[in-house]
């Protein structure tokens, strides 16, 4: 089986409400062992986007107003920033988008708020905030970021949060319907 | 693991057999004027004047004294000596090794036979053949399960490990360090042999199935270190869905490449519709490299047959996001983007991925150093070992019988890991400066020289030609890179059979070096280093083979202790 990681993450801020990526984060991060980035943009400096072209040669950040769609594997996947979707972060609207695009895995970010949810037969990931930046939406914020491994028509997406001084790795699964 | 692994009959070069006795006629020193100046040691005062005969000796047509360089009428009568002796039920494996020094013929399959039992892959005994083969070929396949398919598919189910674990038990930290690995074979595999035509085509034989799994194809290795970029479609805003076609220059270059990665996954049900296209695809990419005539008739007729649907569905799949635009834009748009995908479909995609149930020499030459480096972590990979299984697999795999050639990748492996087990200390590191590894082997080679040619040791020295500039390459390549690859074959064929085995090679080298003389003499620093790393063509393998053979019993306290 052909494995494929794919880092999800966005909403940086840097350098304008925030100074860098938590530097747990950036331990975990190495190079050579990403293949591809999605990122849902607001980096905002071209710093940070160099930044994750050192971590893969492949990066793919959403640019304003556009919709990005990638293929990875067998899957079709959607890249947005998100804030064109309102309400925010609102699963019908979401869904909405996600059968305009056709595509298999919605990723989409602007709410800082890490979410992720199955909704007929189809996936939607939002990464969060890598930074923890402010956002009016929000005071509590937990900086978060996904990695997807893809393996054929499986997807396991672990999400990395940092919790206080802590990094916590979830695992959630996601199989692509025939 | 190793235990598991044949490993040479350490044996079978111990004790060589008491019926090899010089296998080559050795000529008596004062009759040959070559090994008059050569290993007579002429006194320093008349070596000025010598100098002009030891090289001009090997050229001329005389020369060869070997067996090998026999007239037609002889040749004919050894061929059918070789032939007799294979046919025996029962191999006589010391006269095989006694015939084989001196070249084993070129006839169709003789060489991949010979090999194989003087490698010690099929035993003497024809009526086990079946049985050992069976038995090992088995293993070989057990060996890719375990390495390739089975390793990390714990990774998904253990519940606290994760890909940036960076813990010392964690799966992905071994696939990831497995990675690095197979990123260096890959770009090694890539370049090896690379004028040889085979190496760059495709493999009748098709990609290996999981055993464990449900006939699952093997991932393509090349894939796990593959950079592709993901192409991109934009569409402004999602609402309106003006979806523009605009691909990104590298998209462009290889849109080929991913969609490649579904054909890995094997699992064409889950493609629905778009799964008729797939073969069609795949046998596309391999119209262009694809030599064999029958082949391409079966992939002219499957190109043929389907004219339009899967076309079509291809191309769709190619626009992929944008494929609502794409239907209502007009046909012609449609075949000419079709096209534009079939010709792009060029061996430089078939470099980049490995397509389906098919793939090329290389990823399979790739495979075999992934397994070796896996099952020996001790060696694991070191470059210059593509070098040693190329021409090996070569043989092996243009071998004339399906029978044969079909298993040329088990069967290699295993000759590779007789080799392997016979040369590692060479590849180990850490034996670099002892006796066992690389610089021992290297310091043997020049006092084998200084004992041969005091003058010429005392030249090479003064000029600081030091062995390490051209002997680490002919002592850990086996001499690969030094001659075409015919001669690299006959080469082999001595050292393979010769009884010091492997320890024949420090005479080769220093036969190579002596029959350099006069220009190593005469040269300053850098014409020596050019001539010696860059070893001139007319100088015949079997001139060089014939002194070998000779210093080799001349100086047998250079042989290898265990002799």
């Amino acid at each position: 089986m052909c494995m494929i990681l794919v880092l999800i993450l966005g909403d940086l801020h840097i350098p304008h409400r925030t100074a860098d990526l938590p530097a747990k984060f950036k331990a975990l991060l190495g190079p050579g062992k990403i293949q591809h980035i999605l990122c849902t943009g607001n980096l905002c400096s071209k710093d940070s986007f160099d930044y994750l072209k050192s971590l893969a040669s492949d990066v793919h950040v959403v640019k304003g107003d556009f919709d990005e769609v990638v293929t990875v594997g067998q899957f079709k996947i959607g890249l947005c920033h998100g804030h064109q979707i309102v309400p925010w972060g609102d699963v019908e609207s979401l869904s909405l988008l996600q059968r305009q695009l056709d595509v298999d895995i919605l990723i989409t970010g602007h709410t800082h708020k890490f979410a992720s949810f199955e909704r007929e037969g189809k996936f939607f990931i939002n990464p969060g905030s890598a930074t923890g930046a402010f956002t009016p939406l929000d005071s509590e914020i937990n900086p978060s970021f996904a990695l997807m491994d893809i393996q054929g028509a499986n997807v396991v997406v672990y999400v990395y949060t940092l919790r206080g001084e802590e990094v916590k790795v979830e695992k959630l699964d996601y199989k692509k319907q025939a | 693991m190793s235990d598991s692994q044949p490993n040479g009959n350490g044996s079978d070069e111990t004790t060589p057999s008491p019926s090899i006795v010089s296998p080559q006629p050795v000529v008596a020193d004062g009759a040959d004027p070559l090994t008059h100046a050569v290993l007579a040691v002429p006194p320093p005062a008349a070596a000025a004047g010598t100098t002009s005969a030891p090289a001009s000796r090997p050229i001329s047509p005389a020369a060869p004294v070997s067996n090998g360089s026999a007239p037609a009428a002889a040749g004919r009568s050894r061929n059918a000596e070789f032939e007799a002796l294979l046919e025996a039920p029962v191999i006589d494996i010391a006269k095989l090794r006694e015939l084989s020094v001196g070249g084993i013929p070129e006839t169709p399959g003789t060489r991949s036979l010979v090999w194989k039992l003087l490698l010690d892959f099929l035993p003497p005994d024809r009526e086990r053949w079946p049985a050992v083969l069976a038995g090992r070929r088995a293993l070989y396949s057990n060996f890719l399960d375990e390495v390739i398919v089975n390793p990390y598919a714990a990774t998904a189910t253990a519940q606290s490990d994760h890909p940036l674990n960076d813990n010392a038990e964690s799966k992905w930290g071994e696939f990831f360090k497995d990675n690095e690995m197979l990123e260096q074979i890959d770009k090694d595999v890539r370049r090896t042999l690379t004028d040889i035509s085979l190496f760059q085509s495709i493999s009748h034989v098709p990609r290996p199935t999981s055993k464990t799994g449900t006939g699952i194809t093997m991932e393509s290795l090349c894939a796990r270190v593959d950079r592709a970029c993901l192409s991109t479609t934009h569409s402004e805003g999602g609402v309106k869905k003006k979806a523009s076609t605009s691909y990104t220059p590298q998209a462009k270059s290889k849109p080929v490449a991913l969609f490649q990665d579904d054909d890995d996954d094997d699992d064409a049900s889950l493609f629905g519709g778009s799964s008729t296209s797939t073969p069609t695809k795949q046998k596309a990419a391999k119209t262009a490299s694809a030599d064999s005539a029958p082949f391409k008739n079966a992939v002219l007729a499957a190109l043929i047959a389907p004219v339009d649907d899967p076309k079509t569905a291809q191309a769709l799949d190619a626009l992929d996001l944008s494929r609502s635009s794409a239907l209502s834009s007009s046909t012609s748009s449609l075949s000419s983007s079709s096209t534009e995908l079939s010709k792009s479909n060029t061996e430089s995609d078939l470099m980049t991925r490995g397509a389906g149930h098919q793939e090329a020499h290389w990823e399979v030459v790739e495979r075999i150093l992934f397994v070796f480096a896996k099952l020996n972590p001790g060696i694991a990979y070191v470059q210059g070992m593509n070098e040693i299984l190329g021409p090996l697999y070569y043989i092996f795999a243009t071998d004339r019988s399906s029978e044969w050639a079909d298993h040329c990748e088990a069967d290699a492996f295993f000759c590779f890991t007789t080799i392997m087990a016979e040369t590692r200390d060479n590849f180990i590191k850490h034996l670099d400066d002892t006796v066992a590894g690389i610089g021992g082997s290297m310091k043997q080679l020049m006092d084998l020289t200084l004992a041969i040619d005091p003058v010429l040791h005392a030249a090479m020295v003064k000029k600081n030609v030091q062995p390490t500039f051209f002997s680490f390459r002919w002592i850990t390549l086996l001499f690969s890179q030094e001659f075409k690859l015919p001669d690299v074959f006959r080469l082999w064929d001595s050292i393979f059979a010769h009884k010091l085995r492997f320890g024949f090679v420090l005479f080769i080298c220093a036969a190579m070096i002596v029959s350099v003389r006069s220009r190593l003499l005469a040269g300053e620093f850098a014409d020596c280093i050019k001539l010696l790393q860059n070893y001139p063509p007319e100088i015949d393998i079997r001139t060089i083979t014939t002194l070998a053979e000779r210093l080799a019993i001349k100086w047998p306290q250079f042989r290898p202790q265990f002799i």
